[in-house]
């Protein structure tokens, strides 16, 4: 007969941190170019479609075919998190974690899910600074590798490919599923990934398109209304002269390095039920913010295929 | 044994030493150093020369903090006495808080090391451009900063700080005995 209750001889230590337990698919982020700005926007001029000029064999007029300029200008957001620790549960909460440690990690993934919502916004997002006429907009219907296709080839900038793609998981098993379909082998790339159990980055594969890298963002369309958006894009501005201005998030120069700004106050918590006074318990209240925006150079980096029918869950949610 | 270089510019060149060059370092100093070396430290002998490859979270870590001169008086200090404090940015540790197992970044001739096949897929960004692996976002995203574009040398009783990303970091802290 084994000794009862032995598990009380043993120590039931907790995990450092406070772990997500519901993650949200953020991947794209390995593949997102920033760019450090001085100012509160970044403005690109821009010149419309140029006409090529003429070969001549005499000495016959050179026609003037100049572009017609414009100017697209992109802000900066401020995305702030806040959390309140206190006083009782500063001073008692110190080991294995220490509770601002946990709630500063916390924020920082906060901040990092606003941008990646920030980003896919229909009214201030990529879809809004896409050229209308590098979106196709399939009404619904089945996504086709055909339509896939004409959406890709849409990026015209950098070297005329697509250096990410983005979609919602929903959207990638879609893709996924038209491969499998078809008979064709699920493309991939290599890519590097962290492996939790080495504690560091190591190769691996990634879906791919074309070639093109494809990794998710799981706030596109993340109410799961109808219609699913996938984003084609040339990713980094080099500052160079030619169609090599592609698409990148912004933030202050003096950001780089170090994306968020920790700002802390002592403060006094108000009583429950309202009133407050000086015998309440005191706290810290503490702001997070990243100062971060998008920005497209050409708009030939980036295109859109939207409004598909994506391919249908199996079973129900297990409970 | 190699004499330090001297005078140069280029990255790896050691500017000085006030260590005397007949210093002997062997494997069991080594092991020695290892033995009481922090997450984040790995000492090694490099043709007879000590180094240590520092990881980078721990060096964001001091970062937060202190200017990298302050780092590297802090660090070379730490040395002397034997024993490093992982924290030394704004998340100052409990005295009774463990040390953080954070990714430790091998020397590339490490057998079975990651990070010395190779790379691929990592994203190689044009002059100005970077990624979050390169920010205090890393450490959330299951992000690793690119290890093979940093190189941290601590040799020959100076401490020697390069690294290539920001091109201008290159500190001298003798060690003290």
């Amino acid at each position: 007969m084994s000794l009862d209750n032995a598990f009380m001889l043993g120590d039931s230590p907790v995990a450092r941190w406070l772990v997500e337990n519901s993650p949200i698919n953020i991947a794209f982020f390995q593949a997102w170019a920033w760019q450090g700005i001085n100012g509160q926007s970044l403005t690109y001029p821009r010149a419309t479609e140029l006409t090529p000029a003429s070969p001549m064999n005499d000495c016959g007029e050179v026609t003037e075919a100049l572009p017609t300029v414009s100017q697209a200008a992109f802000n900066l957001y401020d995305f702030i998190a806040r959390y309140s620790i206190c006083a009782i549960d500063l001073d008692r909460v110190q080991y294995p974690t220490q509770l601002d440690a946990a709630m500063f990690a916390i924020a920082k993934r906060q901040i990092l899910y606003a941008y990646a919502e920030h980003i896919v916004s229909p009214t201030i997002g990529l879809v809004a600074a896409c050229d209308p006429a590098r979106i196709v907009d399939m009404g619904l219907a089945a996504l086709t590798l055909d339509c896939l296709d004409d959406a890709y080839s849409r990026v015209t900038a950098g070297t005329g490919r697509p250096t990410l793609i983005m979609s919602s998981t929903k959207g990638l098993r879609t893709y996924r599923s038209l491969c499998r379909a078809a008979g064709i082998p699920q493309e991939r790339s290599p890519w590097t990934w962290y492996h939790p159990a080495q504690g560091r980055s190591g190769p691996g594969s990634v879906d791919s398109f074309n070639g093109t890298p494809w990794l998710v963002n799981d706030f596109i369309n993340k109410s799961g209304a109808d219609g699913e958006y996938i984003y084609f894009m040339v990713t980094g501005d080099d500052h160079g002269k030619g169609p090599t201005r592609g698409v990148t998030g912004i933030t202050p120069s003096q950001q780089i390095g170090k994306m968020f700004n920790k700002r802390q106050m002592q403060g006094i918590f108000t009583a429950s039920g309202g009133g407050g006074g000086p015998e309440m318990l005191p706290g810290i209240d503490t702001w997070v913010s990243m100062p971060a925006g998008l920005a497209v150079g050409s708009q030939g980096a980036l295109s859109i295929i939207r409004n598909f029918s994506v391919v249908a869950d199996c079973g129900g949610d297990g409970g | 044994m190699p004499q330090p270089k001297g005078g140069g510019d280029a990255p790896g060149d050691i500017v000085n030493s006030n260590l005397d060059p007949e210093q002997a370092m062997n494997d069991e100093t080594i092991k020695q150093c290892n033995n009481c070396a922090s997450d984040g430290l790995t000492y090694s002998l490099n043709n007879g020369r000590p180094q240590v490859m520092i990881s980078e979270n721990y060096m964001s870590e001091a970062r937060d903090g202190l200017s990298y001169m302050q780092q590297a008086s802090a660090l070379a200090d730490m040395m002397a006495q034997g024993e490093v404090s992982p924290n030394l940015g704004n998340e100052a540790a409990h005295p009774s808080t463990p040390v953080e197992l954070t990714p430790m970044f091998q020397p590339a001739i490490a057998a079975n090391d990651w990070s010395a096949r190779p790379k691929v897929g990592a994203p190689k960004l044009a002059l100005g451009n970077f990624t979050l692996a390169e920010t205090d976002a890393a450490d959330v995203l299951g992000m690793q900063q690119q290890e093979d574009e940093l190189d941290f040398l601590l040799a020959c009783g100076e401490f020697t700080i390069l690294e290539e990303r920001t091109a201008v970091i290159r500190y001298l802290v003798p060690l003290q005995e």
